[in-house]
């Protein structure tokens, strides 16, 4: 069962990458062509047998908190929701490019990965848990907000060359970085809790010497976290906006990333 | 009667505008032209279009009807000269009338290919037609099918793609940078026609506010009350840049009005909020190294002019497909007015049809004496299928002549007519007979003058009596 949904969920995902990823040319009167219009149906699809499969694993004992590839694997449904949720109501399926790959992505290492040769996490009761549910939110969350920024840095630079051919459906540029600011704000507290609890289940299981075997990942925790709040507080303080608030989004993310490999590598 | 429909009229590429404006009908005088053109032309449905690129007659006629008269008995009713518009006057009948009909509402004939006006022009001739009470079974169906492959034209191609002129190009690129333009303010500087122009659009397209800034206190002050705008004095340029969201920069200076030294300051206390500069001005008001600060987006003329030629470039290269999906539905409408024009024929076929069963039935009862319930249904659904059998082919070849008969479909019905005895000479059951014989196609017409000698009566369907220049 679980072999029969992981090729639904890889289908699904699969399908969608190409279909929002497909050269369809410009939509025509915000009409999109007939290939993109399938996209979102089979990247809910993708993200369905993703869920039921997570709920299968879990059952058999492989839930996300056993190791890095099974919480990855949480970390991209999660972004997928959070995708399907966001794009309900804007225009953002340039957005659908990252997602579903990465939802792919995710899946693969959940399944694949996993069983391979993972390294099972220690336990550590409700303190693992709530670390693992934040840090796979915060993974979804500036997956997102990075996306979002990256498509702002993107129609900026095709605004700012006079590449951008207007009545493109997208959203304005303002509507980017005001998406990808509210991301960065919900997401935020988040991966604090995410650090504050990962730091005590470090602690809780081997004591804080244990805290010198983590240090690149403690160090670039810190550095997604001081982006996001950089963020934050030159937008409150000053209202800053604009490429480089977007630059300081991309950072935060590629940071969570790097944690991400690291654990992946490292175990 | 004929039931022919016909498009007659002037357009721009026919008549320039001092004859278009003289034939052009005020919306409350639509009634009065059309009544007049009713009983002076002889038309039996009439709907007037008059914009400012067209004014043309859609209608349907027949008998003896010359559409040349149509133009000047418009002419008459309008008191303009009707002689200077006689080489200038398009006629289009049956299938090539519907094409034009169907071409214009989908836009395909506008000055500029694909704009959005026309469809609402023509929906409210027709609303007005159909208030007057000149709408029939005929315009009723070919312009609702032409409002139908307008909208499929919108939808199905890039025809309406992008903006076509500068002005709605800089709206649409303030939307991709702002969203929706309630939030937004616009300052304009400068006062020409060119700046009136974009405020206008602005205006149009949902900006909160507009404050102008001019050199000349009394023509800022005059556009400014023009646009629903604020006057502001030259010296408060840059404050008023710090404020705005969108500048549209048209003066008349020789100079660069706008550069990097006034901008840079402005820019800092902006904190990242987008700027959009739009310099319609030649010589340019805006000095183009203003773009390496960040934040700031700057289009002049050029930039907004390439982006409405690559809109246009489109809409053209749409045009053909446009076409083809007009010309699918003209065959529809097409073969609608064929079916109802031989439809009362099929039909007096099968009440022939069916009363010759009845006879017999009624005969062969009587014959055999006692027949029961049972059996009487029986020999009756016998009788009944053996004369659908028989009727169904040549009711069939009838009604599809027109694809594939060598005999034109006319000569086929006229036929039908007298072998069967249908029409006046069979009682008077039958319609006017304009209105059962279908019209011929050139391509009947050409079989019609190798078979038969007496085709005289049939008017070639899609051939347009005499075409105008456009």
């Amino acid at each position: 069962m679980i072999l029969l949904l992981f090729l639904l969920a890889a289908l699904a995902y699969g399908a969608a990458s190409f279909a929002y990823g497909a050269d369809t040319g410009e939509p025509r009167d915000g009409q999109l062509p007939a290939i993109r219009r399938r996209a979102r149906p089979l990247l809910i699809a993708g993200t369905v047998a993703h869920l039921l499969l997570i709920g299968l694993q879990c059952v058999d004992g492989d839930h996300p908190l056993k190791n890095i590839f099974l919480a990855t694997s949480f970390g991209a449904l999660v972004t997928s929701f959070g995708y399907l949720a966001l794009s309900r109501a804007r225009p953002l399926d340039a957005i659908g490019t990252i997602v579903a790959p990465f939802g792919l992505g995710g899946l693969a290492l959940g399944v694949v990965f996993s069983s391979v040769n993972a390294k099972t996490l220690p336990t550590g009761g409700a303190i693992a848990s709530a670390h693992v549910g934040f840090a796979s939110a915060g993974l979804a969350g500036f997956t997102l907000a990075a996306a979002v920024a990256g498509l702002y840095l993107v129609t900026e630079r095709r605004l700012r060359r006079k590449k951008f051919r207007p009545g493109t459906p997208t959203m304005s540029l303002t509507g980017l970085d005001r998406l990808h600011h509210r991301l960065v704000l919900l997401v935020t507290p988040i991966f604090t809790l995410a650090i504050v609890t990962g730091v005590l289940w470090i602690l809780q299981a081997g004591g804080p010497h244990m805290l010198r075997g983590r240090v690149f990942e403690i160090v670039a925790a810190a550095i997604a976290w001081g982006a996001s709040v950089a963020l934050l507080v030159t937008r409150a303080a000053w209202g800053s906006r604009g490429r480089r608030s977007a630059w300081l989004t991309i950072s935060a993310f590629l940071a969570v990333l790097l944690i991400v490999i690291s654990y992946g590598v490292r175990g | 009667m004929s039931g022919e429909l016909y498009a007659i009229g002037v357009d721009h590429r026919s008549a320039p505008v001092e004859l278009r404006e003289q034939f052009a009908v005020a919306d409350d005088d639509h009634a009065r032209i059309l009544a007049g053109l009713r009983e002076r032309a002889g038309l039996s449905e009439a709907m007037l279009v008059s914009t400012c690129n067209r004014v043309e007659i859609y209608g349907v006629a027949g008998g003896v009807f010359a559409p040349e008269r149509v133009l000047p008995a418009l002419a008459e009713l309008q008191r303009a000269d009707g002689e200077a518009i006689v080489d200038h006057v398009f006629v289009r009948a049956a299938s090539d009338a519907a094409r034009h009909i169907f071409r214009v509402t989908s836009s395909l004939e506008s000055l500029v290919v694909g704009e959005s006006q026309i469809l609402g022009q023509v929906k409210d001739a027709f609303d007005r037609a159909r208030d007057s009470g000149t709408v029939g079974p005929v315009l009723d169906r070919c312009l609702s099918l032409a409002f139908k492959t307008a909208k499929r034209v919108r939808t199905e191609t890039e025809i309406a793609r992008g903006a076509a002129n500068v002005s709605s190009v800089a709206v649409e690129l303030a939307r991709s940078i702002f969203g929706e333009l309630g939030g937004c303010m616009a300052l304009v500087v400068g006062a020409g026609e060119m700046a009136e122009g974009a405020a206008v659009h602005l205006r149009t397209g949902g900006v909160a506010e507009i404050a102008v800034v001019n050199r000349s206190a009394p023509r800022g002050v005059a556009l400014a009350d023009k646009v629903g705008g604020h006057y502001e004095p030259w010296e408060r340029l840059a404050a008023q840049l710090a404020r705005a969201d969108i500048v549209i920069a048209s003066t008349g200076a020789p100079h660069p009005v706008i550069d990097r030294a006034l901008l840079k300051p402005v820019i800092r206390s902006r904190r990242g909020r987008p700027l959009f500069l739009v310099d319609i001005a030649v010589p340019r008001d805006v000095d183009s190294d203003v773009t390496e600060l960040p934040n700031v987006y700057l289009y002049n003329v050029d930039d907004l002019q390439e982006i409405v030629h690559e809109n246009l470039r489109t809409r053209r290269g749409e045009a053909d497909r446009a076409g083809a999906m007009v010309d699918e539905e003209v065959g529809s409408f097409v073969q609608w007015m064929r079916t109802r024009a031989v439809g009362p024929l099929l039909g007096e076929l099968q009440a022939f049809g069916r009363d010759v069963v009845d006879a017999e039935l009624e005969r062969l009862v009587r014959k055999l004496g006692a027949v029961g319930p049972e059996q009487r249904a029986a020999i009756e659904q016998m009788g009944r299928a053996i004369m659908q059998k028989l009727l169904h082919r040549p009711m069939s070849n009838l009604r599809n002549a027109h694809e594939h008969a060598v005999i034109p479909t006319a000569m086929l019905a006229e036929a039908l007519a007298a072998l069967f005895e249908l029409g006046p000479r069979a009682g008077d059951r039958r319609a006017p007979p304009e209105a059962r014989i279908p019209q011929a196609t050139p391509e009947d017409a050409t079989a019609a003058a190798a078979l038969a000698p007496s085709t005289a009566v049939l008017a070639p369907m899609s051939a347009p009596i005499r075409e105008g220049t456009g």
